[in-house]
């Protein structure tokens, strides 16, 4: 039985009992199996615990009674969030054998909405990366192309909805995690404004930045996902309660900032993004020049403060208490053997440039400096957002890459971020949607809205996913 | 240019025990990062402000109730202890030879 990618399809095909909660789960976890040996979307696939959960919610249709949106629904979640009981890694050796002792809130909410959860997810280590190469567990293969990247770090979640193994999944963005790999492997990846979605049970990486965020085949499939997950957390307080009426407009106005279309992109992916505007236009949108000035300093902004937010979020896996433990003489030798055996090369590098910004005599020029410079990118932000109601970009400078292609050189890496870092440092919502293909390689294109204007942004988004289809 | 003996002291701050090779390659892997972040002494802040953090004004704290987790949840966390004895933690001492 072929499985159908919408959540609202999966939903209604349910509840009328076209198909049952059961045949889903099976159906998706037979793909899965099928298809991710070649892939390795999946570090863990909880698949008998997926199929009692359909049971149970067959037994309740049975019994007549109504289903939520997202009940029965299978999803994938990145490991780096907890799901109490089952295996949560980081795609870390550090956390190869720990079990999450309590429930991510996202997973809560989801949980009372019913969903059932296929496995978790692969991802660069600790979330440090743009390809999922960083992976301690091997790296996953984008759908598209088996010899290249998925993107990162969210790589898991984005190859699992792009292949069909779930028809949604969870990642987390901390400077493009969600959008990248959804732009790479064709599906649309949402990150909510900072604050928008709790962080409690969501491995920190680097607290002013990380937001949870969500994949689907559709916008609509995200901002279902997006609607069960948001809301205030009395156990994260920068999570907050938003209320948020999106205003029906005959013509939204799209900001195009020329910052973000110079040089380090490739023409090819310009020439498509430029070419969906023609079909927008006739969609409601009209498209404004606007100005990012001091854009070309995100980027630098970013690797300081996210590092040196790194090196005091990682402090906490020290051979103590999270499973893990190396041999020593002395604690400090358990610290210091454990973190040296348990981390990938990618996180010991964040954590010493972290280390570095931080340390007496570099504060000042480093750390303090970035956070003047992020209050500066904030406010191009606000000035741009008086004249437009969403901003375009690309997603990402080019296309998904073979594997080993940018790993021996760090900065090359990094730069995979231009796009998506600033939204990050601003504490925006931002979405990227599939754009089109070239030389048969997903491309997907970026909005940014305002903050705490996420329904907004995704009406947006929906609107020119129609106008592109 | 970061030397070996600066990385060295880095990942000693960091709790980190180097490896040869991680000091072969590193000096020159963190300078190059470094000098591209550096970029930001020339951004034009003025007199601006940093942004710590995007945090909202706590307007509550939390009530000052003790909770205790179950039993079972205990147990799940001390599940994660490396080493145990009992319901305790056991370490390395942290206080002497």
């Amino acid at each position: 039985m072929p499985v159908l990618s919408t959540i609202r399809d999966l939903h209604e095909k349910i509840e009328t009992k076209k198909i049952s909660a059961r045949e889903v789960v099976d159906s998706y976890l037979k793909t899965l199996e099928e298809k991710d040996q070649n892939i390795s979307a999946f570090l863990h696939i909880f698949d008998s615990r997926a199929r009692e959960e359909a049971e149970r919610v067959d037994a309740k249709i049975a019994g007549g009674s109504a289903l939520g949106l997202l009940e029965g629904i299978p999803l994938a979640v990145k490991d780096n969030i907890l799901i109490k009981g089952e295996r949560a890694t980081a795609a870390s050796r550090i956390l190869a054998e720990y079990t999450a002792a309590y429930d991510a809130h996202v997973i809560e909410k989801l949980k009372k909405e019913g969903s059932i959860f296929l496995g978790k997810t692969n991802l660069d280590e600790f979330a440090m990366g743009s390809s999922t190469e960083n992976s301690a567990f091997g790296p996953t293969k984008n759908p598209h192309d088996l010899s290249r990247v998925p993107g990162g770090s969210s790589g898991g979640s984005a190859a699992a909805v792009a292949s069909q193994m779930a028809p949604g999944a969870l990642g987390s963005d901390t400077g493009g995690s969600i959008r990248q790999p959804a732009s790479f492997c064709g599906v649309v990846g949402f990150k909510p404004s900072y604050g928008r979605v709790s962080r409690s049970g969501l491995m920190a990486m680097a607290s002013s930045l990380d937001q949870i965020g969500t994949f689907g085949n559709s916008v609509e499939d995200a901002e279902i996902l997006f609607r069960a997950i948001e809301g205030r957390d009395p156990l994260d307080m920068t999570s907050v309660e938003v209320k948020e009426e999106v205003p029906i407009k005959n013509e939204y106005r799209i900001g195009v900032p020329e910052e973000f279309f110079a040089s380090g992109l490739d023409p090819r992916i310009k020439t498509l993004i430029e070419k969906t505007y023609t079909k927008a236009e006739g969609h409601g949108f009209r498209f404004v020049p606007v100005h990012v000035p001091n854009a070309s300093y995100a980027l630098a902004c970013y690797y300081i403060i996210m590092p040196a937010e790194v090196s005091s979020n990682l402090a906490r896996f020290d051979g103590i208490r999270y499973s893990s433990r190396s041999g020593g003489d002395t604690l400090f030798d358990v610290y210091k053997n454990t973190r040296e055996e348990g981390f990938g090369t990618e996180v010991k590098r964040r954590i010493a440039i972290g280390t570095y910004v931080l340390s007496h005599g570099y504060y000042d020029a480093y750390y303090l400096q970035a956070q003047r410079v992020r209050t500066l990118i904030t406010k191009d932000f606000e000035e741009v957002f008086k004249k437009v109601d969403v901003i375009v970009t690309p997603t990402a400078p080019n296309l998904p890459f073979k594997f080993g292609e940018k790993t021996e050189n760090p900065l090359s890496m990094y730069l995979e971020d231009v796009y998506t870092v600033p939204v990050n440092l601003a504490g925006l919502p931002a979405i990227s949607i599939p754009a089109g293909v070239i030389d048969t390689l997903p491309v997907g294109i970026q909005f940014i809205g305002k903050r705490f204007h996420d329904y907004e942004l995704l009406w947006c988004a929906r609107q020119y996913e129609t106008a592109l289809s | 240019m970061l030397n070996r003996d600066e990385v060295k002291h880095l990942f000693d701050l960091a709790r980190i025990k180097a490896s040869a090779v991680e000091l072969e390659k590193l000096p020159g892997e963190l300078d190059s990062i470094l000098a591209y972040v550096h970029k930001l002494s020339d951004a034009p802040i003025g007199d601006i402000p940093p942004t710590l953090s995007f945090a909202p004004a706590l307007k509550e704290l939390r009530r000052d109730v003790e909770t205790m987790p179950s039993e079972s949840d205990a147990d799940m966390l001390r599940g994660s202890f490396p080493e145990r004895e009992d319901h305790f933690l056991k370490t390395k001492k942290v206080f002497g030879e």
